[in-house]
């Protein structure tokens, strides 16, 4: 059955903590396949949010919906749909890997062989067969990290919310966490992820929120969010001749500005989107200008992060 | 290599290993769907205890224990061992040391056990399965039931030995070691219960040590019990109401550990789900099965009018506690809750007091009261159908004259108690709800202020005769009407006063009055809470999970 609603949709959240606003008016959805990031400064509001998805908090005001179902009326049925991995690793003392996986798949009702394939198939995905009887205490973090995300898949949720799952980890980890992730959206899980490292979020996922202060400052596509706080991209130009006549018709565009000069190299702000840029190269071409080299400067999500957040916190 | 080329013998012993294997996997497999059925928690703790470092100590101490005061009650009956009879001394060192394990040990592990997930960031995993809160509650305790029996193992071999010394018969040594396993589930219980009423890390080890001094207080008072018992056993077990006793026991203890065990589940449950209602039916069934009981006294004693008195005063203390808690809930019912509803009219005022909500409980608890009041005054009623069953069946029937009943007097008690628990309750719940305007209020806060009022209304009138009008008369007067206990205590001492009990309940039932049409908006507000519908996509999974479920059997003709 294809679900015309999406997997995970907060509406209009608020949650106070006495007269802190910790989320305010958070509204944003995640469909099917999705990987949705949810980035902000420490004590954005965050893991909040994510503990008010994952039933384990409740909102002042507002709800939010897991595969259709309120997380304030019904989170029996939000819980068998969902994995939550948070941002500190629950490790039971005494217990190895395989006793940790058995013991969540039980609590998940799965039972007989049905939880046997479960678990074979969780140790395989996060490659965690080798250390099946490795006690947790024991384990590297980037295994801790595996065996979380292992235990919040293992009931084969369809919504899977992550926070921070890449905190701590080496870059090889981390490279294999973000596949995993892929992995996971091409199976047609949707997937939140709050993370700090926001050039891993902006490969990995296909929209993002910008939360700071409780409120969602903005959501979208990462393409979307980088045009939307973009005013204008530095198109960055080499020339093989005079670069004086270049500079003289660029000085005469309205869409033109800032125009610097390096060596050979003119760097100018270009306002449009890329094919008004497309556009501008064609006229220098037809213009006769011999051009060597042409490129635009994209921002990336930290610059959009840093344009749009102020690092202020509650 | 063909079979044919097997030798006959070594073809023999390949079936005889392949049958034997074959057995180990059918019991392997047997073994592992039976453990299908246990409860994760159980199974997932089992574990662990056994590797666990403090259960291999105590375990360890208890045997190291155990050896020792064999060897040093051995040593001490030495050749008297023929002549004197020494089981009773062996038996409570023995008990004294499996005490430790089951009444200190046990229980404080099982609290541990539910504050450790806290501690090691598991509860939120743990909450967030499909493991209901009951199943939670059952799998701590299921858990160190297990570990009950282990202990029980270790030390049940020595004391079936002291039964071969003499001097103690098999019948207390079962009766001993059963109440001291049911006591030890009940402290666990116990435990379990204080260990979900908070999750903020200094009440919690400020718990912690009040759990460790109540359990050393009750280690000490399980020791005194039964050295009692092993001195007064046989005088005890032969009487007449030693099992009647034990029945009664039995009554409050079954009806309390289900009371305990719902609350534990219901305050690790989510908020929108209805935490009220089975709680509400544990603690009428309770108040049921002691109220049967009444009928020994009313057997036993010859002056049922103050057998009535008693049963009413205790039941409207037994209903104000119960009415501190339910007046405490929310007043916000969830979506969740009103869909589960009764639809039908009738049903629904029938079953209201069930429903949660602060309103529902105040009727609840006032109903209650009232109840009481009047199974009293039938009985009294009833009386004369009876009138030489108390004669007849006393133990002091001869001596003593049976008293002719007083249902006036025990209306105006029934009056005077109820008015008190409508009065405190309701001003309680007025207090409750006009705070939660500007905080949040939590059960803690709640009672709070139950014990501020309760407090203010005993402690005022003493302070205002002895420092306002500086009388310090023993007298009862109209000024101590705000004191329930003073009431209670000099009118039903002398409650042949007969026109001042009736001014007092009088005046009681007047400010009842007030206090109830008070929150008689609130009342009408919950009791018009109807049925919702559950929205579409409830519906829709329920059809999916119905399409999951296998049936549960099948027809040989379908």
């Amino acid at each position: 059955m294809i679900n015309s609603h999406p997997m995970v949709e907060l509406r209009g959240v608020y949650r106070y903590f006495g007269t802190t606003k910790a989320v305010q008016d958070v509204s944003f959805q995640i469909r099917r396949g999705e990987v949705f990031g949810y980035i902000g400064p420490n004590g954005a509001g965050k893991t909040t949010s994510i503990r008010i998805l994952s039933t384990l908090d409740l909102p002042n005001q507002g709800d939010a919906y897991v595969d259709g179902f309120s997380v304030i009326d019904d989170p029996d049925r939000v819980r068998r749909r969902l994995g939550y991995m948070p941002d500190s690793f629950g490790t039971y003392s005494d217990v190895n890997v395989t006793e940790y996986l058995d013991f969540f798949a039980r609590s998940y009702g799965l039972i007989g062989r049905e939880r046997t394939r479960a678990m074979r198939h969780v140790m395989s995905f996060t490659m965690l067969d080798q250390m099946a009887d490795k006690p947790i205490n024991g384990l590297s973090k980037g295994m801790k990290q595996r065996l979380c995300l292992g235990r919040a898949m293992i009931h084969d949720p369809s919504v899977l919310i992550l926070d921070e799952p890449a905190a701590g980890l080496d870059p090889r980890a981390r490279i294999e966490l973000r596949e995993m992730i892929r992995q996971l959206a091409d199976d047609g899980k949707a997937i939140l992820i709050s993370s700090h490292i926001l050039s891993e979020l902006a490969e990995m996922c296909d929209t993002v929120g910008i939360i700071e202060q409780g409120k969602l400052l903005a959501t979208g596509s990462v393409d979307e969010i980088q045009q939307g706080f973009q005013e204008h991209r530095f198109v960055r130009v080499r020339l093989l001749g005079e670069i004086e006549a270049l500079t003289s018709w660029l000085a005469k565009r309205e869409d033109v500005g800032e125009v610097q000069l390096d060596g050979q190299i003119v760097i100018f702000a270009h306002t449009g989107d890329r094919e008004s840029e497309v556009a501008l190269l064609r006229e220098l071409v037809q213009a006769d200008f011999a051009i060597a080299e042409f490129g635009s400067h994209e921002q990336s999500l930290e610059d959009v992060f840093l344009q749009v957040t102020e690092g202020r916190v509650q | 290599m063909s079979t044919a080329d097997i030798p006959s013998g070594a073809r023999g012993v390949d079936v005889a290993t392949g049958d034997r294997e074959r057995r180990w996997q059918r019991l392997e497999d047997w073994l592992e769907s039976v453990g299908e059925g246990f409860n994760p928690i159980l199974v997932k703790e089992t574990r662990q205890a056994l590797k666990s470092r403090q259960f291999l100590i105590a375990f360890s101490l208890l045997l190291i224990a155990s050896w020792i005061w064999t060897l040093i009650g051995s040593a001490q009956i030495g050749e008297f061992i023929y002549t004197r009879p020494s089981g009773r001394d062996m038996f409570f060192g023995y008990y004294l040391i499996l005490l430790a394990a089951l009444g200190v040990v046990v229980p404080y592990m099982s609290f541990r056990s539910l504050v450790a997930e806290s501690d090691e960031n598991t509860y939120d995993l743990l909450s967030i399965t499909t493991l209901t809160p009951r199943q939670i509650i059952a799998g701590k305790l299921g858990s160190s039931i297990v570990q009950m029996a282990v202990y029980l193992a270790a030390v049940a071999p020595c004391m079936a030995f002291t039964y071969l010394l003499r001097g103690i018969d098999i019948f207390t040594i079962g009766l001993i070691l059963v109440y001291t396993v049911f006591g030890s589930i009940g402290l666990s219980m116990l435990g379990l219960l204080l260990a979900s009423m908070t999750r903020v890390k200094f009440v919690q080890v400020v718990l912690s040590m009040a759990v460790v001094v109540g359990l050393i207080a009750a280690y000490v008072g399980g020791a005194g019990m039964t050295a009692g018992m092993l001195r007064f056993s046989g005088r005890m077990i032969n009487t007449s109401e030693f099992f009647l006793v034990c029945l009664f026991i039995g009554t409050i203890y079954t009806t309390t550990f289900a009371i305990v065990f719902l609350a534990a589940a219901s305050r690790i449950t989510f908020e929108s789900e209805n935490r009220a209602t089975a709680l509400r039916i544990a603690c009428l069934v309770q108040y049921l099965a002691i109220s049967g009981w009444i009928i020994i006294p009313w057997i036993e004693v010859v002056d049922r009018t103050e057998v009535a008195i008693v049963f009413v005063a205790t039941a409207a203390m037994y209903w104000y506690v119960i009415g501190i808690f339910t007046t405490s809930e929310s007043p916000r019912m969830s979506r969740r809750v009103m869909r589960q509803l009764p639809s039908r009219l009738p049903f629904r005022y029938l079953f209201f007091w069930f429903m949660p909500g602060p309103a529902t409980g105040y009727i609840f608890s006032l109903a209650g009261v009232l109840s009481a009041s009047l199974m009293a005054l039938t009985a009294l009623k009833f009386h004369d159908m009876f009138p030489d069953a108390a004669m007849s069946r006393s133990p002091w029937r001869g001596t003593r004259v049976p008293v002719a009943p007083d249902s006036a007097t025990v209306f105006a008690l029934g009056i005077i108690c109820w008015s008190y628990v409508a009065i405190f309750l309701g001003v309680c719940k007025l207090l409750v709800g006009f705070a939660r305007k500007f905080t949040t209020m939590n059960l803690l806060l709640a009672c709070g202020i139950h014990f501020i009022i309760v407090g203010a209304a005993v402690s005022l009138p003493f302070v205002i005769e002895s420092n306002i009008m500086r009388r310090y008369s023993r007298d009862y007067t109209l000024l101590h009407i705000s004191n329930p206990f003073y009431t209670l205590e000099s009118l039903g001492n002398s409650w042949k006063r007969f026109d001042e009990l009736w001014t007092v309940a009088t005046i009681l039932a007047c400010a009842a009055i007030v206090v109830l049409l008070a929150n008689l908006k609130s009342i009408a507000t919950e009791m018009a809470r109807s049925q919702i519908v559950a929205p579409k996509r409830i519906a829709e999974d329920e059809v999916e999970l119905e399409e999951i479920r296998e049936p549960s059997y099948k027809s040989p003709w379908d």
